[in-house]
C-alpha cells in the first residue's frame, strides 16, 4: 500500500477527532471531550488548532503551497495570541471566543489550551514555513521542528500509560495535556514526518527526513519533560507529608488542651461537691494536676469578693502578665503573648460558697506543650504560632528559608476561634531527608542514555552513509562499464554506418557514370541526327540532376574521408594551404571576376592538411557561389590570426550575409539556404564544422566588415617554433 | 610527336558491369584505330585468359590489363596476386581501374606492384579524358616488355 494512502487517512483522522470534540464541546459531552473523568479535556480551541494544522498539512502534501501558508499563519496567530495571554496574564477573550467551557477541570484558565499544547501548534505553524523554504538546511529544521512536537506528545502519553497522571501536564505549573491532543500530535508528526521524506528528500520515502541528532532530541525532551514532572510531584509529596506532620502535632495540642480543660472542669465540680474542703486540700489536689499535665505552668482559684483567693504560682512571673481575667462567662480559653513563650489561659467560671463568681484561672505554656509533644518534629521543622498575622511563639526567632513550603494547622484555641495557627516551617535538614533521587537520576540517566543513542545512531549512520557510497560506487562501477560497453556499441555502429555510407555512395559512383556518360552520347547522336532542339530541353535538366548528385556524393565521400583521418595531424604552414586552396580555385576566380586578398602571418597549425585544404576550398566555393551579387565585384578576403594557443583562419566575403538566427543552422547536415536550383549540397560546411571539432577547435560565421559574410575556423598552434611575423598581403587577381 | 608503338595495342579489360564496359570500350574506340579491347566480365574469367586456358587456349598476352577491384567470384587484387604468382603474367602491366578512392584499395594495389591506379570520374567528359590519357600512354608511350 502506498504511503499516500495512510497520509489521507491520517489527514481525515486528524481533522474527524477535531470536528467530534468541537461538536462535544456544543452539546457539551463530557465523554469526547475528556474521554475519562481522571483525564484532561482537550479544549475547543485545540481542536480548532488541530483541525487547521490537518488543512494545512492536507496542503502542503497536494502542493497548493498558497493556501497551506494561509492556515500556517491563522495556526501562528490564533496560538501567537494565546501565547501571548500566557506570558501577560491578560486575558483577551480567545479562550472563550467560541464557546463557553462547561468542564473546568481545576484549570486556572478556563477554555485556554495548555502551554505546552500552545508551543506544540506554534511549532507545527513554523514546520508549514519552514518546509517550503528553499533553503538547503529546510528539511533539517524541519525534522527537528516535528521531533520537539513528536517528543513533547510522546512524554504526555508516557504519563498516561504509566499513570503518572502529572507527566499529562509536564509538572504541577503547567495544564494538562489531553490524551487524544497526544496521539493527534503523533499522527501530525508523521504526517510532517512523510511530507519531508515523500516530497523533499532524494530517497522519497517517509523516513527519509529522520536525522541521527533526531531521536535523540525526542530522548532529552522525554528525560527533561519526566525529570521535570517527577520534581514536580515529589514537591506535592513532600507538601502532603509536612501537612500530615503539622495536623499529627495540631491535633495532640488541640486533644491535650481539650484533655486539660475537661480535668479542670472535673476538678471545679470536685470542690463544688465539697464546698467545706479546705483550701490546702485544693492546692493538693490542684497540684496533682499541675503534675500530671507538665504544660500547666500555674493555676489561680479567684473570687469576685476579694480577688485572688488562692495561687500556686510555679511561674509567678507569668502571672503578672494576666492583668485581668475574665471573670463573667463559663468556660474561656485565650492566648497570651509572652517574652519567649505564649501562654494558653484557661478559666472556668463557678460558684462556690457564697461567692458565686469565682473562678479557676489554669496558664498552660505553648512552649512546653510544643515540646512535650512535638519534640520529634522540632529537628525537621520550625514551629510558631500565629493568629491575625501576630506571632505569638516560634521556635525559631530567625526564618530565612523558602517558607513556600509552610503547612498550617488551626488551634482550638477559644477566644481567637479558627485564627490561631499552628504553622511548621521545614528546615534544610528535612529537605536533606526527603530529597528523593529519582528526578535527579531521571535526568542524569535520561541525559546519559541519549548520549549512548546518539553515539550509536552516529555510527549507524556513518555506516549506512558508507555502505550507501560503496553501493553508489559499485553502482557507479556498473553504469560506467555499461557506459563503456554501449559507448564502444555506439562507436561500432557508427563506423558501421559510415562505413555504409561510404559504400553506398562508392557504389553509386559507377551507375551516375554510366548515365552520365550513356546521356552524354545520346546528346552526341540526338546532335549529328539533328534532332528537334526541344529534346534537348528535356535533357539538360537530367544532365543538371545527375551534375547534383555527383557533387552530393564526391562531398558525402568527403565528410566520410574526414572522419577517417582524424589522426594525420602534423605541423603544417597555414598559408601554404591557403596558397594551396587560392590557385586551386584561381580558374572559378578568374572567370567570376572576383578578387583574393590573404592577409595576416604565416602561422604554423598543428592540423590534418588535406582536411584544412577542404575547409578552404568549401569556404571559398561557398563564398564564390552564395555572394555574388549583380553588378558587384565579389570580395574575398582570406585572413589568418593568432588567438591564444589557437590560430584562427577566417574567409569573408561582401556578399549579402547569413542572418543571425541562421548562423548556428547552417553548420548543420544538408542545411541551405538557398533555393533548390542553387548549386549546394548542405554538407560543406557540417564539414568545417566537423574538421573544427577534430582539431578541438570551433567553427562559427559572423558579420564581415565587407559587409557579408565571415566564417571562422579555430586551429591548434603547431608545436615548432612560430615563423617570425610578417605583415605580408598577397592579392590574387 | 613520335610513336613508338608499331602493332595494335592489345588491352584486357576486366569488368563486371556491362554498361561501364561498353562506356570504356566506346569511348576507346573513338581515340584509337589500332587498339583491341577484351573485355572479361570477372577475376576468375580474367585469369582463364590470361593462363591461356579453356576456351582461351589461343588467346595473346594482353599489353596492358585495367583491372576493375570490385567484382563477384574473384576480386581485382585477387587477380593481381594471382597474377604475381605466375612469372609470365608477372610481366604484364596492370592498371587498377575503379571508382573507389579508398587509400587502403590504392596501398594493396601498389603493394601488388600494380602499374597504376585510376580512379573512374563520375563526370562522362572526365572520364572520357581519363580514356584519352591511358591510351595515350599506355598504346603510344609506353614499350611493352617482349614476349
Amino acid at each position: 500500500m502506498r504511503v499516500v494512502h495512510f497520509q489521507r487517512a491520517t489527514e481525515l483522522f486528524v481533522a474527524l477527532i477535531s470536528i467530534l470534540v468541537m461538536l462535544g464541546w456544543f452539546v457539551q459531552s463530557q465523554l469526547v471531550v475528556q474521554l475519562h473523568p481522571s483525564f484532561h479535556p482537550m479544549q475547543f480551541n485545540t481542536a480548532l488548532g488541530f483541525l487547521m494544522c490537518a488543512c494545512m498539512l492536507h496542503c502542503l502534501r497536494t502542493k497548493k503551497n498558497q493556501i497551506a501558508v494561509i492556515f500556517a499563519v491563522m495556526l501562528g496567530l490564533f496560538y501567537g495570541l494565546t501565547l501571548l495571554q500566557y506570558l501577560s496574564d491578560i486575558d483577551i477573550g480567545i479562550d472563550k471566543l467560541f464557546v463557553d467551557p462547561f468542564l473546568l477541570h481545576a484549570d486556572a484558565y478556563p477554555g485556554r489550551p495548555g502551554a505546552n499544547t500552545t508551543l506544540c501548534f506554534l511549532l507545527l505553524s513554523l514546520f508549514g514555513f519552514v518546509s517550503l523554504s528553499r533553503h538547503p538546511r529546510a528539511v533539517w529544521w524541519c525534522g527537528l521542528i516535528t521531533t520537539c512536537v513528536v517528543g513533547m506528545s510522546l512524554a504526555s502519553l508516557w504519563g498516561y500509560l504509566v499513570g503518572t497522571e502529572f507527566l499529562a501536564g509536564w509538572s504541577s505549573y503547567l495544564s494538562g495535556m489531553a490524551v487524544h491532543t497526544a496521539i493527534a500530535y503523533l499522527l501530525c508528526g508523521w504526517l510532517a514526518y512523510s511530507y519531508l521524506g515523500c516530497e523533499r528528500t532524494v530517497s522519497r520515502e517517509w523516513y527519509s527526513a529522520f536525522h541521527p541528532v533526531q531521536p535523540v532530541l525526542a530522548m532529552v525532551i522525554m528525560t527533561l519533560t519526566i525529570s521535570t514532572a517527577m520534581r514536580a510531584w515529589h514537591k506535592q509529596n513532600v507538601q502532603q507529608i509536612i501537612a500530615e506532620k503539622n495536623a499529627l502535632l495540631g491535633e495532640s495540642m488541640n486533644h491535650a488542651l481539650s484533655t486539660n480543660g475537661q480535668a479542670y472542669e472535673r476538678m471545679v465540680k470536685r470542690w463544688q461537691n465539697n464546698p467545706q474542703m479546705p483550701s490546702v486540700a485544693w492546692r493538693v489536689d490542684a497540684r496533682g494536676y499541675i503534675v500530671d499535665l507538665p504544660a500547666l505552668v500555674s493555676m489561680h482559684l479567684r473570687s469576685g469578693a476579694d480577688g485572688v483567693k488562692w495561687d500556686e504560682p510555679e511561674h509567678s512571673e507569668n502571672m503578672s502578665l494576666i492583668t485581668r481575667p475574665t471573670l463573667h462567662g463559663s468556660t474561656t480559653i485565650s492566648l497570651v503573648s509572652t517574652n519567649d513563650d505564649a501562654l494558653i489561659v484557661q478559666q472556668i467560671n463557678f460558684g462556690l460558697d457564697s461567692d458565686s463568681h469565682s473562678s479557676l484561672i489554669a496558664v498552660s505554656s505553648m512552649r512546653r506543650l510544643i515540646e512535650e509533644l512535638g519534640s520529634s518534629y522540632l529537628q525537621d521543622f520550625k514551629i510558631r504560632v500565629l493568629s491575625d498575622n501576630t506571632i505569638y511563639y516560634a521556635t525559631d526567632s530567625v526564618y530565612t528559608l523558602d517558607e513556600s513550603m509552610t503547612s498550617s494547622f488551626f488551634l482550638n484555641i477559644g477566644d481567637h476561634g479558627d485564627d490561631v495557627q499552628l504553622s511548621f516551617i521545614p528546615r534544610s535538614s528535612f529537605f536533606i531527608n526527603a530529597r528523593s533521587p529519582w528526578p535527579n537520576a531521571v535526568l542524569i540517566g535520561g541525559l546519559f542514555l541519549s548520549g549512548i543513542v546518539w553515539v550509536m545512531v552516529h555510527q549507524a549512520s556513518q555506516l549506512a552513509i558508507a555502505r550507501t557510497k560503496a553501493q553508489q560506487a559499485a553502482m557507479l562501477k556498473i553504469h560506467a562499464k555499461e557506459l563503456e560497453a554501449s559507448n564502444a556499441e555506439l562507436t561500432a555502429l557508427n563506423s558501421e554506418l559510415e562505413q555504409f555510407t561510404y559504400s553506398m555512395s562508392h557504389d553509386l559512383k559507377s551507375p551516375l557514370l554510366c548515365i552520365n556518360g550513356y546521356m552524354k552520347m545520346l546528346e552526341d547522336h540526338l546532335q549529328d541526327m539533328k534532332v528537334d532542339h526541344k529534346l534537348g530541353v528535356l535533357i539538360e535538366p537530367i544532365n543538371r540532376a545527375v551534375n547534383q548528385m555527383s557533387k552530393m556524393i564526391e562531398s558525402i565521400l568527403t565528410l566520410y574521408k574526414v572522419s577517417r583521418h582524424q589522426d594525420k595531424h602534423r605541423d603544417i604552414d597555414l598559408s601554404e594551404i591557403v596558397d594551396q586552396a587560392v590557385s586551386s580555385a584561381e580558374y572559378q576566380i578568374d572567370s567570376a571576376g572576383a578578387s583574393v586578398q590573404v592577409k595576416g602571418n604565416p602561422l604554423p597549425v598543428h592540423a590534418n592538411q588535406e582536411l584544412v585544404l577542404s575547409v578552404l576550398q568549401n569556404l571559398i566555393g561557398n563564398a564564390m557561389k552564395y555572394a555574388r551579387v549583380d553588378g558587384q565585384e565579389l570580395k574575398i578576403h582570406i585572413s589568418t590570426t593568432r588567438v591564444g594557443d589557437m590560430v584562427q583562419l577566417s574567409v569573408e566575403d561582401n556578399g549579402p550575409g547569413i542572418e543571425p538566427r541562421f548562423r548556428e543552422k547552417v553548420f548543420e547536415l544538408f542545411q541551405r539556404l538557398g533555393d533548390a536550383q542553387a548549386d549546394g549540397t548542405g554538407i560543406g560546411l557540417n564539414i568545417v564544422n566537423k574538421v573544427a571539432q577534430i582539431h578541438s577547435g570551433r567553427a562559427w560565421v559572423e558579420e564581415s566588415e565587407l559587409g557579408g559574410a565571415k566564417f571562422s575556423i579555430t586551429l591548434p598552434r603547431a608545436h615548432a617554433p612560430e615563423v617570425k611575423p610578417s605583415n605580408q598581403v598577397i592579392a590574387v587577381a | 610527336m613520335s610513336k613508338i608503338a608499331h602493332r595494335t595495342t592489345h588491352f584486357l579489360l576486366v569488368e563486371d558491369d556491362d554498361d561501364q564496359a561498353n562506356l570504356f570500350q566506346m569511348s576507346m574506340a573513338r581515340v584509337g584505330s589500332e587498339l583491341s579491347v577484351t573485355r572479361m566480365r570477372n577475376g576468375e574469367e580474367a585469369l582463364s585468359f590470361l593462363k591461356q586456358e579453356h576456351p582461351y587456349e589461343n588467346a595473346e598476352h594482353p599489353d596492358l590489363v585495367l583491372m576493375d577491384l570490385n567484382m563477384p567470384r574473384l576480386s581485382g587484387h585477387d587477380v593481381i596476386a594471382e597474377m604475381n604468382t605466375c612469372p609470365a603474367l608477372s610481366m604484364i602491366p596492370v592498371v587498377v581501374l575503379t571508382s573507389s578512392d579508398d587509400d587502403a584499395d590504392r596501398r594493396r594495389a601498389y603493394a601488388a606492384h600494380a602499374s597504376g591506379y585510376v580512379v573512374k570520374p563520375i563526370e562522362f567528359g572526365e572520364f572520357r579524358n581519363m580514356v584519352n590519357d591511358i591510351e595515350d600512354f599506355w598504346a603510344q608511350w609506353n614499350c611493352p616488355c617482349p614476349d
